[in-house]
């Protein structure tokens, strides 16, 4: 029985953004409700660029096509959201308790919402594998390789943390009307879709790799972005 | 909500939302206030009620009176930001509705296996033709429809009259049925899809507590979590009974064609709901307090009931939301759906509430959301989830959500009672075809090919 | 413009319907083998036998045998249990099934065909039926044992499912899945992902019948759900003259009464240990002769010439599970509700059949050729049987030695009615002395190879030149024991008819004497019909067939076939059907007038209000009802993999929690705001 399978593959995946979501989204109910819209943003991108692939059915076969058309989606409805959240920014703050935190840093919106693309994205890609990998087998049989359900989670975790990242990124560059920024992340968003089609061939090494050390950079930029330091970081050990 | 409450209180003459607003009882609110006259006035105000739990709701509607007019702004600064809170203490039992009634669905058979419908739909869509389904769709749920409609009017009916006793004794005996025999027949058929044998006396045991402490929470009073519990598991039985007796494709029509009765009998002038809305705000009553889910206590205090002198018998105050059986009765249902109504009361958040739960005077306020909503959402989840695709369901379930929301954020506009229905289940439906005709194609070939995007 | 867009749009979604889903992961994940069959749960009065898996179904490591020797690795060595061996059906057997039991390794069995040449091959008990016959008439010490190489696993309560597989493709993806990841270095089966095999059989019914019984009854639960229904089907009779007259002035029927009745009886079920059957030799042979007796009868005596005998032909069904369909019609009798029920016994339609109405019963068993000798089994010696059997003895034709055995009583539905009139007058021709010449008795292998069955090919030492002949010979015999005259006249060829019904049960039901019957299989399967009782409510196609063939083996022409030949008339002494007029002149159909029907073969037991069901007067057989039984193959991934994906899942759950509850308890120190614009809050 591969329950153990199943479960280890659920913490590799859901593990990190379930504590991210526990000790920073759920004891505000607004930030509860701007994750859950962004994840609602992301079904309606996701919405749209499955009708794209639907109905250019020539294509149909060749994800090449589908993905690139969901990663501009995507980013097209991170923009939507970016300034929806910015125009009912006021209104919000009325609507929380913690209003100063959500005024003072403005990427704690950008925090939440990136989250919700993440969560929601992760669990459309993961959680009809998920189900499957409960009964008693593995792949393997007739296509595939056993590591097909661990690396699919561990991707899953790099594109929650990715999305997480990318939504910190992107409202600050929107914020300062950075473009260079905004193609970067939109650029990175597709390169890091494009590399996981080698997944077909299973070469695991050269997917996760790259796509794990572009998503540590991402984080860093990202930390960078949200007014993180060296020094900062420093000081956060030293301090008690 | 609060939100609601506005609303409500605007169009009651009494101006028992007015009167709400002059007890501020929550000492979270009243410290963030910054208007300090204000602030000290409520204090005041609060101090009075807890010494005196006899206040009337009278004499709470004379301070109102007395409340300045800016203050109005903040009250409303206020009632948003406890909106959000009471959006997602709505979000909460929603949530574990749903999942109750999923993984019921997942994991016993008894409830997605097609063999018995229920009387109101003598079409069973045996055809393979598409559109004899279609017009047995169409009659079944017009059918359900008109006998909905039907038994809403009787209900009112009876409310206008004043009929208390026999409203009670129904819902007194619908809540009996499901919390005896629904809930045996779930409880045998888990027992029986995880293969657990169990023994009649320990059995019986169980049922007659729980069915006697749920009779009591529900009618009479106990624990609020566990109030909020039965009435959650009352609703996912009712959305499983649904779920297991309409048709396939009833399901569906019922689905669409409720919310459009819920538009239509809470917002048109002559409707139904909105007619009971008006009449329980001018008898100056908890509108159907056995419908409806509270996220706080709605137990109107005793005297409260008394001194409204003008009220004939305050309707048992002390019975509260929840439900009937749904099905026998279809009528109510229209009644629970509808929306969220703001209670009565004062404002106290949870943590409050939760400390001093002797006070619950009418100081309580919380949001409600009628059980209907909570059937009907969790039956169009459970659906979704019998075909075995969670992304479908989830896509449903954060449609729903967002529906809610919206629908809650329309309330705080319009400040009048909205159905909850048509937005959610409408965003439900859609995402559900979508999902499943298009959506679940590209996302299996994506994870197939283990291509993320 | 627009409108050519949603044109565009309708005619993509119309010429790609809405499909593409069944893509899922887990469909690249199990390999269905679809036409596997189970040994599934039966219950009795006291016992349940068969098999059963768990409720998630039997999963373990796939170990494909050829030889009972490969079976030691996974007895002695196998370290990756559980297992389920693979072995080849004729392996089954008592002592495998026994050490399988005692291994905790083992969590189920997979046999799959192979066209070894057995000796014997038979799962029934060495003495079937016994505790339901006539009492000392088998005995496991001595060496009257009926079916001598009984194993008996047909009645073995089993603890793992068992499955079988007979399609060649089926076989070798199991082997092939089994060559490719588990067929190499043993020793290392632990560290890797290995082919298994789940088995999916799980049966509701348990403990015994009164139990399941009750289990199923409504009072105690809201959703009844049947936990086991009895084992039952129809009984077959029909009677060669008339048995009440019609007249059409007054539209009256009155039976006919005061006759006496000569049986002609043979059984029509068979079984086996999985949900396959074969039977030829038992029950086709006894059955097919029985059709040819009738269908010759019906030539030599076309009308009912003031005889006071009648002839009563009777397929009894559920034989082989202690008598079902003749403890039933015996049952029936005793009540007056035989051959139709009555109210108070008195016939209205039909005579009432009492046993002491019966002069005669004679009962085929199984009759392939063998070494060409007959045994008649007297089990009482009377004049009467006596006499038929001399009667017999003279008319047999030359290649067929007739001997009388007296004393014997082989297992066979006569066994019943002599339990209760042991002095009925009975005789049982079948092919064996004192032990089955069957080796394959209730077995899969009792197959056309088991009787010397060629299509087409009626030799003069064919088998069904043999039935013909002994079909013959009974009708000849019956004949002048009827008339009291001599049958003078030439043999009449049955022989191909014979061979047309041996090919219908044996090898392909759409052939053409169940055409002929215009109740023909909607071509639907080419396998040959099941012949296994089944359960009660459920009429099997074969008995519905049986019973229109041997009325049409009796039956008059009346006229033209037309809409009106049915019992519209509310004729009820007769059954009216357009048939073909012969099985080689299928499209040139009459209208047939039949003494035909069918009656209940369900276990008195079931109906007796308040049975006590210690007292064993009846069968007690009940089978379980089942969700689903399915088989599929898949691949285990190994230990040390799982425990991997485990440790990897708990580090990301740990570090991620501390490193998360770390960052946002700094927070304040990690991420300096920059420089605030000003709130933007008008207040």
């Amino acid at each position: 029985m591969t329950v153990v399978e199943f479960l280890g593959c659920m913490f590799l995946a859901f593990g990190p953004p379930f504590f991210m979501f526990i000790l920073t989204i759920a004891h505000d109910p607004v930030r509860i409700i701007i994750l859950i819209a962004a994840a609602f943003f992301w079904l309606l991108s996701l919405l749209i660029s499955s009708f794209w692939w639907f109905i250019v059915y020539p294509l149909r076969n060749d994800l090449v096509f589908g993905v690139i058309f969901s990663v501009i989606f995507q980013e097209f409805f991170r923009g939507v959201i970016y300034s929806i959240l910015r125009r009912a920014q006021i209104g919000l703050t009325k609507l929380t308790d913690d209003t100063t935190t959500l005024i003072e840093n403005k990427h704690i919106l950008a925090y939440v919402s990136g989250l919700g693309f993440g969560i929601i994205s992760g669990a459309f890609s993961l959680i009809n594998v998920l189900a499957d990998s409960v009964g008693p087998g593995t792949m393997g049989l007739k296509s595939g390789t056993e590591m097909f359900f661990i690396s699919s989670s561990t991707i899953t975790l790099c594109f929650i943390l990715l999305h997480t990242f990318w939504g910190v990124i992107f409202f600050d560059a929107m914020d300062k009307k950075n473009t260079l920024v905004i193609t970067a992340v939109v650029v990175s968003h597709l390169l890091v879709s494009c590399l996981t089609l080698l997944n077909r061939y299973q070469v695991y090494y050269y997917t996760i790799v790259p796509i794990a050390i572009i998503c540590a950079l991402t984080g860093l930029f990202a930390f960078k972005t949200a007014g993180g330091s060296y020094k900062g970081f420093k000081s956060s050990f030293v301090y008690r | 909500m609060e939100l609601m409450d506005g609303h409500v209180a605007t169009k009651t003459s009494s101006g028992q939302g007015n009167s709400r607003h002059a007890l501020p009882n929550d000492n979270k609110r009243r410290d963030r206030r910054d208007h300090p006259s204000d602030s000290g006035d409520a204090s005041g105000n609060r101090e009075t009620e807890r010494n005196e739990q006899s206040r009337t709701s009278g004499q709470s509607r004379r301070h109102s009176i007395d409340i300045p007019s800016e203050m109005s702004r903040h009250e409303e600064e206020e009632e948003l930001k406890y909106g959000a809170k009471h959006v997602i203490k709505l979000f909460a039992p929603v949530s574990l509705c749903m999942v109750v009634v999923v993984a019921t669905i997942n994991t016993v058979d008894f409830y997605s296996v097609k063999d018995m419908y229920l009387v109101y739909t003598p079409f069973h869509e045996e055809s393979s033709e598409t559109t004899t389904k279609v017009w047995n769709a169409a009659a079944n749920s017009l059918i359900l429809m008109c006998v909905i409609v039907i038994m809403t009017i009787l209900l009112i009916l009876l409310y206008k009259y004043r009929c208390y006793k026999t409203i009670h004794g129904w819902l007194i005996i619908s809540s009996l049925m499901l919390l005896s025999i629904f809930s045996y027949l779930y409880l045998e058929e888990v027992l029986r899809a995880y293969d657990i044998p169990m023994d009649y006396p320990t059995l019986l045991f169980g049922m007659w507590n729980f069915g006697v402490m749920g009779m009591i929470c529900i009618h009479w009073q106990g624990p609020l979590k566990l109030q909020q519990a039965y009435l959650i598991f009352i609703a996912a039985l009712m959305a499983l009974v649904f779920i297991k007796y309409l048709p396939e494709w009833t399901t569906w029509a019922v689905l669409a064609v409720i919310s459009i009765w819920d538009l239509i009998a809470v917002l048109m002038p002559k409707g139904p709901l909105r007619i009971l809305v008006e009449t329980a705000q001018e008898r100056n009553e908890q509108i159907f307090p056995a419908l409806i889910y509270s996220s706080t206590y709605m137990y109107t205090s005793v005297t409260a009931a008394d001194d409204s002198s003008t009220r004939t018998s305050n309707t048992s105050p002390d019975e509260h939301g929840f439900t009937r059986d749904w099905v026998d009765n279809h009528e109510e249902r229209a009644a629970r759906r509808r929306v969220d109504e703001p209670q009565t009361g004062g404002r106290s958040t949870t943590g409050n509430q939760a400390n001093q739960p002797s006070a619950y005077d009418e100081e309580e306020r919380g949001v409600k959301l009628g059980l209907g909503d909570f059937i009907f959402y969790s039956v169009l989840v459970g659906k979704a989830s019998s075909y075995g695709d969670w992304n479908t369901t989830l896509a449903c379930f954060v449609a729903i959500l967002i529906g809610l929301c919206l629908t809650l954020l329309l309330l705080a506009i319009f400040q009048k009672a909205l159905p909850a229905l048509p937005i959610s289940i409408t965003f439900g439906l859609v995402f559900y075809f979508i999902t499943k005709q298009i959506v679940t194609p590209f996302s299996d070939s994506l994870s197939n090919e283990q291509v993320f995007i | 413009m627009l409108l050519v867009k949603y044109g565009l749009i309708l005619l993509i979604f119309k010429l790609f319907p809405l499909c593409c889903n069944g893509d899922r992961i887990k469909h690249r994940m199990y390999i269905d083998i679809n036409a596997s069959t189970s040994c599934f749960r039966r219950l009795n009065a006291t016992h349940q036998v068969g098999c059963s898996s768990k409720r998630a179904g039997a999963t373990g490591v796939a170990h494909f045998c050829e030889v009972e020797n490969d079976l030691t690795f996974i007895l002695k060595n196998g370290n990756a249990g559980p297992y389920i061996p693979i072995l080849p059906v004729s392996l089954w057997s008592k002592k495998i099934l026994q050490t399988l039991e005692k291994s905790s390794k083992v969590s189920g069995l997979l046999l799959y065909m192979n066209n070894e040449t057995l000796v014997s091959f038979s799962h029934d008990l060495q003495c079937p039926n016994e505790n339901y016959g006539v009492e000392n008439t088998c005995s496991k010490t001595d060496d009257l044992k009926w079916n001598s190489g009984g194993t008996g696993i047909l009645f073995e309560n089993i603890r793992f499912p068992v499955f079988y597989i007979d399609k060649h493709d089926d076989i070798k993806t199991v082997r092939d899945c089994f060559n490719k990841f588990n067929n190499y270095s043993y020793d290392t089966q632990r560290d890797r992902s290995l082919c298994s095999v789940q088995l999916n059989s799980f049966m509701f019914g348990a403990k015994n019948t009164p139990t399941c019984i009750r289990r199923s009854n409504i009072a105690t639960n809201l959703n009844p759900v049947r936990v086991c229904d009895p084992l039952g089907d129809k009984n077959v009779w029909a009677s060669l003259f008339p048995l009440a007259t019609y007249d059409e002035k007054t539209d009256k029927i009155k039976p006919i009464l005061g006759q006496k009745y000569i049986v002609v009886a043979a059984r029509t079920d068979t079984a086996s240990f999985f949900d396959r059957t074969s039977g030829a030799d038992s029950p086709i042979t006894g059955l097919v002769t029985l059709l040819a007796v009738a269908k010759l009868l019906k030539q030599m005596l076309p009308k009912n010439e003031n005889y006071n005998t009648n002839v009563l032909f009777i397929l009894f069904n559920g034989e082989t599970f202690d008598y079902i369909g003749s403890q039933r019609v015996l049952y029936d009798m005793q009540n007056g509700n035989f051959p139709i029920e009555t109210q108070n016994g008195t016939a209205e339609i039909f005579p009432v059949i009492k046993p002491s109405d019966i002069s005669l019963f004679i009962e085929l068993s199984q009759l392939s050729r063998g070494d060409g000798r007959v045994f008649a089994h007297l089990y009482k010696v009377d004049s009467k049987n006596t006499n038929f059997t001399e009667r017999l003895r003279t008319n047999m034709a030359a290649s067929i030695s007739l001997q009388k055995s007296e004393g014997t009583l082989p297992p066979s539905s006569v066994q019943t009615f002599l339990k209760k009139y042991e002095n009925l007058s009975t005789i049982i021709l079948t092919n064996h002395l004192r032990a089955f010449s069957n080796k394959f008795y209730n077995s899969i292998f009792d197959n056309s190879t088991n009787i010397n069955y060629e299509y087409l090919n009626i030799g003069p030492s064919s088998i069904q030149q043999h039935l013909s002949d002994v079909a013959n010979t009974i009708s000849k015999s019956i004949f002048e024991e009827i008339t009291g005259q001599t049958y003078t006249a030439q043999n009449q060829k049955v022989s191909e008819l014979v061979d047309e019904l041996l090919h219908c049960y044996l090898e392909n039901p759409n052939c053409k004497i169940f055409q002929a019957v215009g109740k023909q299989p909607q071509q639907q399967q080419n396998r040959p019909f099941n012949l296994y009782v089944g359960v009660d409510g459920n009429t099997n196609k074969a008995t519905t067939l049986l019973g229109f063939v041997l009325g049409w083996f009796v039956g008059d022409i009346v006229g033209e076939s037309n809409e009106n030949c049915t019992n519209i008339s509310k004729n009820y002494a007769f059954r009216f059907y357009n048939m073909s007029v012969s099985m080689n002149d299928l499209n040139n159909t009459m209208c047939f007038r039949m003494v035909m029907n069918f009656t209940e073969a369900v276990s008195p037991a079931f109906i007796i209000k308040d049975y006590d069901w210690s007292s064993n007067l009846y069968s007690s057989w009940s089978e379980s009802t089942w969700g689903e039984i399915n088989m599929r193959l898949f691949l285990k991934p190994s230990t040390s993999h799982e425990s991997m994906t485990m440790a990897v899942g708990c580090l990301s759950l740990l570090f991620s929690s501390i490193l998360v509850y770390f960052i946002k308890s700094r927070s304040h120190i990690l991420f300096t705001p920059e420089s605030i614009q000003p709130s933007p809050v008008d207040c």
